[in-house]
C-alpha cells in the first residue's frame, strides 16, 4: 500500500514557516502534484515525506505507517531530483542498480531489474555510460530509471522536467503520466508550472505561503477555483479580475466594472444581492469573454496587442478602464486599436470577495 | 617552421626570469653534488666538470641514508594517512553539520607556533618513554597535517552538490555508507591536494623531529644537519643529501601538480 497521508504538518526554518498546518491523504495509486509559485515551501512538503527534512509538527504517515522518526532509507520512498542527482563516478547501470546493491540480493535479480527498467525507459544502450557522457533528457531517463527500479511505495519528484527544453519537456511530461499509471505507484510530484499539473495529476494541491489553498482534479479547480488565488494561477493565459459594483435596472441584477456589465444569472441572485455593499472581485476566463456579432452591443473594447498562437489567438484589450486577455479561434481578423464588441458568458464567471479573494459564487 | 608571437616569447622570458631565483639554488645543489670538494668551492664556479657518485656513495654506504629515507617515509606516509583518516570525517561533520566551533579549534592548533609545543611535547613522551618512537612523531606531525586536510576538505565539501547524498540517503545509505560509497568517491582532487601538501610538510619538517627523534627514528633533515656539525663540512655530501631530501618533494609536486592548484583554488570560485 502506498498511501501517505499528512497530519497538520507544519515546518518552520528559525522564523520562516514554510508550511502550514498541511494536510493531505493521498490515496494507493493517485498522481498528485502540489503545484504553487517559486518559495512557497511545496519542495519542502516532498522534502518531509523523503525524511530530507523533519516537520516542527504533525504526523507523516506512508503506506499507513507512521515515519516521523525514520530516516529517509526506511521509508520505502524514491526520488527523482530536479537536477537529477546521479552519482557521477558511477556509470548508468551502477546508478541504477545502486539502491537494490545496497539492499542486498542476488545479483541476477538485480540484473534482471536493472535491464526491465532499462528497456521501459529506452536507456538500455546507455547503461556503461557515465551521466556525464548523457544528454540532459538521457540523464532525466537514468534518474527515473533509478527510482523505478527500486519499486517503491511512493515516487516523489521533485521539479523533474524543469531543466528540459520545452518540446522534451512537453514529450517526457506525457511519458511519465503513461510510466505511473502502468506501474501503478502512488506519485507526489511537485512543480511551478501549472501546465505540468493540469496534465498529469489525479489530483492538484495548491499552494502559497505554504498554506493549501484547494486541492480538486485539474478541471475542477479550473472550473470552480476556491479563491482568487487559484482562479489566477491556474489557465493559460489567467483569469480577468475586475473590481466590481452591483446595480439594479429594471429589475434585472447587474455587475459593473467600469463599461463592462454582465447580467447576473438568476440562481445567483439571493447570493448577489446578500453582498450588496461588500467589495466584490469579478473573474472571468478568456474562453469566457467573446467577440460579440451584434452592433449594438453595449461592451465595447479596444484591442491593445494581438497575439497569434496558431491555434488560437489572445487579445489584449482595453475596457474602458480596465484590462483583459482573452482567447480567440485564429480565423478572426483583428488588429490593434481596432473596436471590438464583446460579449460575457453569464453562466461562466466567477464572483471573489476584493477582501479575503475567497469565491462568493461560482 | 612556424615563427613563435612576441607574446609567446615575452611570456617565456618572464617566467624564466621569475623563476630563475627559485631554480639556480636547486641547480646548483644538483650540480654540486657529482663534484668532488675542490670543485665545490672553486671560484669562479665550475659549470663543465667530470660528475663523481662518490659523494652518493658516501650518503648512502657511510652515512646509511637510505635508513633515514625510510624514517621520513614512514613518518610522512603515517601521519598523512593517520591525518585523512581522522581528518576527512571530521571535515565532512564540519561541513555538513556547520561544526565551526571544531573547525576554527583545529585550525587553532595549527595556528600556534609548532615551537609551543616542542617542551610539552618532550616531557609528555618521555613520561610515556616515546621519544624516538615512530608514534611520536607521527602524531607530532599530525599537528600540521590534520589541520591542511580538513580545511582544503571542508571547502572541497561545500563545494558538492548535496542532492547526491540525498539521493544517496533516499537510495538505503546510512551516513557512513553516504560518507564512503559516494562522497569519498568524488573527493579525488581534494584527497589528493590535501594529501600531497600534508606529506610535504612531514617530510620538510625539522623541529619536532629535532626534539622528538633520536638514533632509531631520524629522519632526512636531522640527518643532514648532523652532517653540518662534522668539524670539516663535506660539502659534496651534504649536497647529495639534499638531492635525496628534494627529489621525491619534486616528483610528487609534479606528479599532483594539477590537483594541487585545483584544490587550494577550490570553494575560492564556485564553478
Amino acid at each position: 500500500m502506498g498511501n501517505v497521508v499528512f497530519e497538520h504538518v507544519t515546518k518552520e526554518f528559525g522564523s520562516v514557516t514554510a508550511v502550514k498546518d498541511f494536510s493531505l491523504e493521498i490515496a494507493d495509486k493517485e498522481f498528485i502534484v502540489v503545484v504553487g509559485p517559486s518559495g512557497c515551501g511545496k519542495s519542502t512538503v516532498l522534502r518531509m515525506v523523503a525524511g530530507l527534512e523533519r516537520q516542527t509538527a504533525g504526523n507523516i504517515f506512508v503506506g499507513g505507517e507512521l515515519v516521523n522518526e525514520k530516516p529517509p532509507r526506511e521509508r520505502n520512498i524514491a526520488m527523482v531530483f530536479q537536477n537529477y542527482a546521479l552519482y557521477p563516478h558511477m556509470n548508468v547501470y551502477e546508478n541504477m542498480a545502486f539502491a537494490l546493491t545496497l539492499r542486498g540480493g542476488p545479483k541476477a535479480e538485480i540484473d534482471r531489474k536493472v535491464k526491465e527498467a532499462a528497456d521501459i525507459l529506452d536507456i538500455g544502450p546507455y547503461l556503461s555510460r557515465k551521466p556525464k557522457e548523457l544528454s540532459g533528457g538521457q540523464r532525466q531517463r537514468v534518474a527515473l530509471g533509478r527510482a523505478i527500479v527500486r519499486e517503491p511505495a511512493v515516487f516523489l519528484m521533485d521539479e523533474p522536467l524543469s531543466n528540459l527544453d520545452a518540446k522534451l519537456r512537453v514529450q517526457t511530461r506525457a511519458e511519465i503520466a503513461k510510466l505511473q499509471a502502468r506501474l501503478g505507484i502512488t506519485t507526489l510530484y511537485v512543480t511551478h508550472d501549472q501546465t505540468e499539473a493540469m496534465t498529469m495529476a489525479d489530483r492538484i494541491v495548491v499552494i502559497k505561503d505554504g498554506v493549501i489553498q484547494q486541492i480538486d482534479t485539474p478541471q475542477t479547480l479550473y472550473d470552480k477555483p476556491a479563491n482568487r488565488f487559484v482562479a489566477g494561477f491556474i489557465g493559460t493565459p489567467p483569469m480577468n479580475f475586475f473590481a466590481c459594483r452591483m446595480e439594479s435596472r429594471d429589475g434585472v441584477l447587474f455587475l459593473m466594472a467600469s463599461e463592462l456589465k454582465v447580467p447576473v444569472p438568476d440562481e445567483w441572485r439571493r447570493t448577489v444581492e446578500s453582498l450588496a455593499g461588500r467589495e466584490i472581485i469579478l473573474g472571468v476566463r478568456p474562453e469566457a469573454i467573446q467577440p460579440s456579432s451584434d452592433e449594438a452591443c453595449q461592451l465595447r473594447s479596444v484591442i491593445d496587442v494581438v497575439e497569434p498562437m496558431g491555434s488560437e489567438t489572445y487579445l489584449n484589450l482595453r475596457i474602458g478602464e480596465q484590462r483583459a486577455v482573452i482567447r480567440v479561434a485564429s480565423e478572426l481578423k483583428v488588429a490593434p486599436d481596432q473596436i471590438l464588441p464583446l460579449t460575457v458568458d453569464p453562466g461562466k464567471i466567477h464572483l471573489f470577495d476584493a477582501v479575503t479573494g475567497l469565491v462568493l459564487a461560482r | 617552421m612556424k615563427i613563435p608571437k612576441l607574446s609567446t616569447v615575452l611570456f617565456y622570458i618572464l617566467a624564466l626570469f621569475v623563476a630563475l631565483p627559485f631554480l639556480f639554488p636547486l641547480v646548483w645543489i644538483a650540480l654540486a653534488s657529482f663534484k668532488n670538494q675542490a670543485q665545490i668551492v672553486a671560484v669562479p664556479p665550475m659549470w663543465i666538470f667530470e660528475p663523481t657518485l662518490d659523494n652518493y656513495r658516501k650518503v648512502f654506504l657511510e652515512q646509511e641514508f637510505g635508513r633515514f629515507f625510510l624514517n621520513s617515509a614512514i613518518i610522512a606516509v603515517g601521519s598523512t594517512v593517520l591525518s585523512l583518516v581522522l581528518g576527512l570525517p571530521a571535515a565532512y561533520t564540519i561541513s555538513r553539520y556547520r561544526q565551526t566551533t571544531l573547525g576554527v579549534l583545529i585550525l587553532l592548533a595549527r595556528l600556534m607556533p609548532g615551537i609551543s609545543y616542542l617542551i610539552p611535547w618532550f616531557i609528555l613522551f618521555s613520561k610515556l618513554h616515546m621519544v624516538d618512537t615512530y608514534s611520536a612523531l607521527i602524531a607530532s606531525h599530525m599537528l600540521v597535517g590534520m589541520p591542511l586536510i580538513v580545511w582544503i576538505m571542508v571547502n572541497y565539501f561545500d563545494g558538492l552538490p548535496r542532492e547526491l547524498e540525498e539521493a544517496a540517503q533516499v537510495d538505503g545509505c546510512t551516513l557512513q555508507q553516504t560518507f564512503m560509497r559516494v562522497v569519498l568517491p568524488l573527493s579525488g582532487p581534494g584527497i589528493i591536494t590535501a594529501s600531497t601538501l600534508s606529506f610535504l610538510f612531514s617530510w620538510n619538517n625539522f623541529m619536532f623531529a629535532l626534539v622528538l627523534s633520536a638514533d632509531n627514528t631520524k629522519p632526512l633533515p636531522i640527518a643532514i644537519y648532523s652532517f653540518v656539525s662534522y668539524a670539516e663540512v663535506s660539502w659534496g655530501a651534504v649536497m647529495a643529501a639534499a638531492v635525496v631530501i628534494i627529489a621525491p618533494a619534486i616528483v610528487l609536486t609534479m606528479v599532483f601538480q594539477r590537483y594541487v592548484i585545483k584544490g587550494l583554488t577550490m570553494g575560492a570560485v564556485k564553478g
